[in-house]
C-alpha cells in the first residue's frame, strides 16, 4: 500500500477526457474533462453515483463506447518502448484491437450478461487466448485451462465444456476474470465487478483480484459506488461527480480527511458497521442533474450545503492541489481564484 | 419489549415442479414487536424474499401460521382467515418492492398508482377524498405534489422508490415488508430513503420487516436481526448482540465478509469455502455443515433447532454454547450505550 508514486511510470494517463453525445434535445456531456493517471501495480478507485460518467470514462480507454460518442482529450498508454494515444487510434483498427484484451482488459458488472449463453465457457475464454497468444489449438486450451485453475475454478477440465447457465454468479465472475487476465494485461478495468454478488462471494472475488494483481503486477482501475469495497481494495481514490473528478487522494486521505462537500456527503451517508450509530444518516439533497446543456458553474452547486453564492454559480472550480497527493475541485479551498 | 404484533410460526414453503420439490422455507419462526424493525439478512437464494412474500400472502405458504394482533386486540391467523375478514385486515400489512423501475406500472400516472389501493379497499370513496388522501401521503413521503399527474418514467430512482413507499402507506398499514427497498439506489439517495423510512416509522407507528443483503444498512435500521441460510432461520437476536457476539458460524463468516468503509479497519476474513448448496438437494443434518469450520459428527446427522441461548438470542447450532465466535468490534461507548447518538469516526459535515 505504501508505494511511492513518483518513481514509477504511469501505465495509463488520461488527460482532459471529454465525451459528448449529440441528441435531439442538445448535446449530452457525460464526461467533462477528466484527468488521472494510474501507475504500475497500483489500484485507482473511481467512485461516483450512477450517471456520473465513470463507466463511459473506463470504456473510452478501451475504445468500446458507442460510435455516436464524440471523445476529446488524450489517453496515453505506455507500451514497452513508446507511448500510444488510444484516442487517436481508429475505431476497430488493428492497433486498438492489439491493446484491447491483450494489454488492457475489462471485467464487467453482470457476469450473467457478459457471457454469450450459447457458447461454452471454455470456448469463450479460449477465443481471447487464440486471438492474442497462440493459434495452436492444443496449446491455447492448455493456457486457458491453466488460467481457469488460477482463478479458482475447480474441475476446470469439466467446467471448460459447460455453458454459462451451469455456473453460479460467483463462478461466472471468476470465469470472466480468467478471460480478462489470460493475456496478462498491464491494466485491468473492473467496472463494478462485485455489485451483483453476495457479500461472502464478493469477499472471495476481491481477495482473488488482490492476489492476482500481485502475481501479475498489473494496475487496476476499480470502478464502484461501494465505499466499503473501495476502502479495502484501492491505493488511491478519485471521486467523480457529473462528469468531473472533484477530488483525488490516497484512500486514507479520502476517508479521514475528505475536503469536497460531495465527498464528505458521500462518506457521511454510509453507515459504518460497528458503530451502532442511530442518529440520522447524512444525506445529500436532490439528485444528480442530467448532463444536458449544463450552465457554466460548479456541477455540485444545487446540492451543495456550503456553496458560496456569487462564486459557485458563476464559475467552474479548477483543480487545487492541497498537498502532493491530494487535489480538490472546489472554491472553498481555492481562495485566489474566487474573484478570477 | 413492546407488545408482539406478529408471530411467525413454522412457515414452510415448497415449490413443486414435475421433477423436483424445492423447500424454499423450512420451519421459520420468530416474533415481531409493535413498532420494531426486524432485519432479515442472507445471501441470494436463502429464502428471504419468499419469507416476505409468504408473510404478506403474496404467495401462499405450504404450512405454518402468521398470528397478527389486530388493533382491537384480536389475534388472528393471517394465513388462514376467512375471505371477509381478510378484506378487513389485508390493508394492515403492505409491501415495498426492490426495483423501483419494474414495480410501477408505466402506463399509470403517479396519482393512479398511489390511489389504486384506496380504490380497491374503499370503492365508495369519492374522487376528491381519494385525491386528498394521495396528496397527504405524497407530501409525507417527500414527493412534489404538483407532479402527481406524471408517469413513472419522468422520475428518478429515488423518487420512484418514494412513489412505492407512498403506495404502501396510503392505507395506513401497521406492518410494512420492505424487500430490498434501498438496494437499487445510489448511496446518497439510499440515505435519503432510509431517513424517510425512519421518520415515517416514528410518525405513523409502523413496524418494518426489512429484508436486505446489505449488512451495514440492516445494522443501521434494525432493532433485531434474523440471519437466514438455505431456507432456515439460523440466528435471531438484538442487532448489536448479533453483530458483536454472533453465535452461529454462518453469521460469523457473513460478518467477516462485510466491507467496512474505513481503510484503517483490518478485518480478518473467514472465507467460506464453496457456495450455497442447491435447495432442491440440501445436505443432511445441519444445512450449513459442508461449509462450516466447526463441523462435528452430530452436525452431519441431526438438524439443530432454533433455541434461546439467553437474553432473547436464538441460534440453531449444536455447538452454540461452546463456540467462541468473532463478531464486529464495537467501540466500547457504542456497546455500552447501544442506541445513543454518538457520531464517532464520521466526517464532520456542515448541516445547514
Amino acid at each position: 500500500m505504501d508505494r511511492r508514486t513518483e518513481d514509477r511510470v504511469p501505465v495509463v494517463q488520461v488527460k482532459n477526457l471529454t465525451i459528448d453525445i449529440p441528441m435531439d434535445e442538445g448535446v449530452l456531456t457525460p464526461v467533462r474533462g477528466v484527468s488521472f493517471s494510474i501507475h504500475e501495480g497500483e489500484t485507482l478507485g473511481l467512485v461516483g453515483e450512477s450517471g456520473c460518467g465513470k463507466s463511459l470514462t473506463s470504456k473510452a480507454i478501451l475504445g468500446i463506447n458507442d460510435k455516436k460518442c464524440r471523445t476529446g482529450g488524450e489517453i496515453l498508454f505506455s507500451e514497452a518502448d513508446h507511448v500510444l494515444d488510444l484516442l487517436k487510434l481508429k475505431y476497430g483498427s488493428e492497433e486498438i484491437r492489439k491493446i484491447r484484451g491483450e494489454r488492457a482488459s475489462m471485467i464487467f458488472q453482470e457476469p450473467m450478461v457478459a457471457f454469450h449463453p450459447m457458447y461454452t465457457i471454455g470456448a469463450q475464454i479460449n477465443e481471447c487466448t487464440r486471438l492474442h497468444i497462440t493459434s495452436d489449438k492444443v496449446k491455447s486450451k492448455e493456457i486457458t485451462l491453466d488460467m481457469m485453475k488460477r482463478v479458482g475454478i475447480a474441475n476446470a477440465e469439466k467446467r471448460y465444456d459447460q455453458y454459462p447457465h451451469e455456473f453460479s454468479g460467483g463462478m461466472l465472475q471468476r470465469a470472466l476474470i480468467a478471460m480478462a487476465l489470460v493475456c496478462r494485461p498491464a491494466l485491468l478495468i473492473a467496472d463494478e465487478p462485485t455489485t451483483a454478488l453476495d457479500v461472502t462471494i464478493q469477499a472471495q472475488i476481491l481477495e482473488l483480484m488482490k492476489s492476482l494483481q500481485k502475481e501479475f503486477d498489473m494496475s487496476i482501475l476499480f470502478i464502484t459506488h461501494d465505499l466499503g469495497v473501495v476502502a479495502n481494495m484501492c491505493d488511491r481514490v478519485a471521486v467523480m461527480y457529473l462528469g468531473k473528478i472533484v477530488e483525488e487522494a490516497s484512500v486514507r486521505e479520502i476517508y479521514k480527511n475528505p475536503k469536497h462537500p460531495y465527498t464528505k456527503g458521500l462518506i457521511g451517508s454510509v453507515h459504518k458497521v460497528g458503530t451502532h450509530n442511530q442518529s440520522k444518516l447524512f444525506s445529500i439533497d436532490g439528485t444528480v442533474p442530467l448532463a444536458l446543456n449544463l450552465p457554466k458553474r460548479c456541477g455540485f452547486y444545487e446540492r451543495c450545503s456550503s456553496r458560496i453564492e456569487g462564486v459557485c454559480n458563476r464559475l467552474e472550480p479548477g483543480r487545487t492541489m492541497l498537498d502532493d497527493d491530494h487535489s480538490v475541485n472546489c472554491f472553498l479551498y481555492d481562495k485566489e481564484n474566487i474573484h478570477g | 419489549m413492546a407488545d408482539t404484533i406478529l408471530e411467525v410460526r413454522n412457515i414452510t414453503k415448497c415449490f413443486n415442479s414435475k421433477k423436483v420439490s424445492v423447500k424454499a422455507l423450512t420451519d421459520v419462526s420468530f416474533d415481531i414487536g409493535k413498532g420494531e424493525t426486524i432485519g432479515i439478512v442472507g445471501e441470494s437464494g436463502c429464502g428471504k424474499t419468499t419469507l416476505g412474500r409468504c408473510i404478506v400472502r403474496a404467495i401462499e405458504a405450504t404450512s405454518g401460521n402468521v398470528y397478527y394482533t389486530t388493533e382491537d386486540g384480536r389475534r388472528v391467523d393471517f394465513l388462514k382467515v376467512s375471505h371477509t375478514e381478510m378484506k378487513k385486515i389485508r390493508k394492515d400489512i403492505q409491501m415495498i418492492f426492490q426495483d423501483p423501475y419494474s414495480s410501477l406500472d408505466p402506463r399509470m400516472t403517479v396519482l393512479d398508482i398511489i390511489s389504486e389501493p384506496l380504490k380497491a379497499n374503499f370503492p365508495k370513496m369519492s374522487k376528491a377524498e381519494l385525491e386528498a388522501r394521495v396528496v397527504e401521503i405524497a407530501g409525507k413521503t417527500g414527493l412534489n405534489t404538483s407532479y402527481l399527474k406524471r408517469y413513472p418514467h419522468a422520475f428518478s430512482g429515488g423518487q420512484r422508490q418514494r412513489i412505492g413507499i407512498a403506495r404502501a402507506l396510503v392505507l395506513h398499514p401497521k406492518i410494512i415488508v420492505c424487500d430490498e427497498a434501498v438496494s437499487a439506489l445510489d448511496v446518497s439517495i439510499q440515505a435519503q430513503v432510509i431517513n424517510l423510512l425512519k421518520e415515517l416509522q416514528r410518525e405513523m407507528d409502523l413496524t418494518y420487516i426489512f429484508i436486505s443483503h446489505d449488512l451495514s444498512v440492516v445494522e443501521y435500521i434494525s432493532d433485531r436481526v434474523g440471519v437466514m441460510y438455505l431456507g432456515r432461520l439460523v440466528e435471531y437476536a438484538d442487532t448489536v448482540d448479533l453483530y458483536s457476539d454472533p453465535k452461529h458460524p454462518y453469521t460469523e463468516a457473513l460478518l467477516s465478509a462485510v466491507p467496512v468503509a474505513d481503510p484503517d479497519v483490518v478485518v480478518e476474513r473467514l472465507p467460506l469455502s464453496g457456495e450455497i448448496p442447491n435447495p432442491a438437494n440440501p445436505p443432511t443434518g445441519c444445512y450449513f455443515h459442508p461449509r462450516c469450520r466447526y463441523c462435528i459428527d452430530q452436525c452431519r446427522e441431526t438438524s439443530p433447532v432454533l433455541m434461546d441461548v439467553g437474553g432473547g438470542h436464538f441460534v440453531a447450532c449444536h455447538r452454540a454454547h461452546e463456540l467462541k465466535l468473532k463478531g464486529i468490534k464495537y467501540e466500547a461507548v457504542a456497546l455500552e450505550a447501544a442506541g445513543t447518538t454518538s457520531r464517532d469516526g464520521c466526517p464532520e459535515v456542515d448541516h445547514e
